[in-house]
């Protein structure tokens, strides 16, 4: 016989369980774009949320949220690398080694756990 | 209802066990040095001082490394630290065995296309003088005194070579340290060390050699393993309509021109894995295959401009190789 107390036991535990797997990292949450400049976070926002970030250093770049994609819309560093890098529209990484600038997409999904290349 | 509870409540208790995974990630070495690592903060703090006291013995453009030194008093021994020797040493080596594929002294015309700073074609005549001085056979050892002499006019790169013996070094540190899982990444040299904390393997993905940065062609499964990959697609410039790629080929000065999109190179030892895709990608698939066949415990995947894949006996069975779906590279 289920009693009103298992009831809100059991929601309870549902609701306790969510909230652990969000906080744990276990789901398939929205991607999120982190920025860091010389170690420091200087932006951290959903993919889904247009932005642009201006960041000034040795050198200038610009980095573009646009339509759940980010990517380096511009640098004035000498080798551009960052620029060429492309787009991200998934997990990955985008750095620019000269202002020492990284981009990273993280969302907890099965895929590899490294790049080489 | 009581057992869900206890079910629910274990459930909640282990996803927050198991050893605790650290992450860093650095700028040396003229690029991003990632490093994922199953143990306390203190290490990877070490590891990155670590990578930042290799880039400055290492690194050419800081004129203060141990590097430079050498440079700067080309026709001179010159003292150094053990490790500056020992990766010399290991350069030379390795320029021995791949025949000058990968040759350290190439920086008389590195410094000219100077990819890093300020790319730029040099002109036939400055390539020409240039290849008088790459030679690998005139780099002096003498192992008692830790002591290094170039021939004059000669410049030593480690560009092709530094970031895997960093690579060596950290992973090193971390198994005296007791560390049992981690994931090293300097740049693209991917270094996998022991297994993930719930024992599986970790995945490496390979670069997409025309896609970008984080586009990958397969991935393949390691333990204890260096994965390293040439391509052309970094570090390229373009001048008058023509791209211009990092990789030079010793012997003719220019960037290098063989069958190959990319050489990716799976070994223990990640300086060698680093200074062999280097050789491997200048060589071309069937020279490059041939000396990958030749060196024990080392294995290779390339692909070719047809879009073929090119693997060494066993590499599919042995690393799990998964292809991506939907690109044009075939096996």
């Amino acid at each position: 016989m289920i009693k009103k107390a298992d009831i809100f036991l059991g929601l309870g535990l549902i609701a306790a369980a969510v909230l652990a797997l969000l906080f744990l990292g276990g789901g398939d949450g929205e991607a999120m774009v982190t920025v860091r400049q010389r170690g420091e976070i200087v932006y951290q926002g959903p993919l889904a949320q247009d932005e642009e970030i201006s960041l000034a250093g040795d050198f200038h770049n610009v980095i573009k949220i646009q339509s759940g994609e980010v990517f380096y819309a511009h640098s004035d560093c000498p080798g551009q690398d960052c620029v060429k890098m492309g787009r991200l529209s998934g997990p990955g990484q985008l750095a620019c080694a000269p202002n020492e600038t990284i981009v990273v997409v993280e969302r907890r999904e099965s895929g590899v756990d490294s790049i080489a290349g | 209802m009581y057992l869900a509870a206890v079910l629910v409540l274990g459930l909640l208790i282990t996803a927050g066990c198991g050893p605790q995974t650290e992450t860093s990630q650095c700028f040396a070495m003229g690029t991003v040095c990632s490093q994922t690592v199953a143990g306390p903060e203190e290490w990877l703090a070490e590891g990155e001082q670590m990578l930042f006291a290799m880039d400055a013995r290492y690194s050419w453009r800081r004129t203060d490394s141990e590097i430079s030194r050498i440079n700067a008093h080309a026709g001179e021994f010159v003292e150094v630290s053990r490790e500056t020797f020992d990766l010399v040493a290991k350069a030379r080596e390795m320029a021995e065995r791949t025949g000058g594929a990968f040759d350290p002294t190439i920086g008389v015309l590195s410094k000219e296309w100077n990819f890093v700073e300020d790319p730029k074609v040099p002109s036939a005549q400055v390539i020409e003088n240039g290849l008088a001085y790459i030679d690998y056979r005139q780099i002096e050892l003498d192992a008692a005194g830790c002591r290094v002499k170039i021939a004059p006019g000669q410049f030593l790169d480690l560009g092709g070579i530094a970031k895997g013996a960093a690579a060596d070094a950290l992973a090193a540190y971390y198994r005296a340290q007791g560390a049992e899982s981690g994931i090293l990444n300097l740049g693209g040299n991917v270094y996998v060390l022991g297994t993930q904390p719930d024992g599986t393997l970790y995945r490496v993905g390979m670069r997409d050699p025309e896609g970008s940065a984080n586009d990958v062609y397969g991935s393949i499964a390691v333990r204890d393993k260096a994965v390293v990959v040439s391509g052309a697609y970094e570090r390229n410039f373009t001048e008058n309509g023509e791209t211009y790629h990092h990789i030079l080929d010793a012997e003719t000065g220019w960037p290098a021109e063989s069958d190959l999109l990319s050489a990716c190179i799976v070994a223990d030892d990640a300086t060698l894995a680093d200074a062999l895709s280097t050789a491997v990608f200048v060589l071309g698939s069937e020279k490059g295959m041939a000396l990958v066949r030749e060196m024990e415990g080392v294995d290779a995947i390339l692909i070719r401009k047809d879009n073929t894949i090119l693997a060494s006996d066993g590499f599919v069975e042995k690393y799990a190789l998964q292809l991506t779906k939907g690109k044009p590279y075939t096996l």
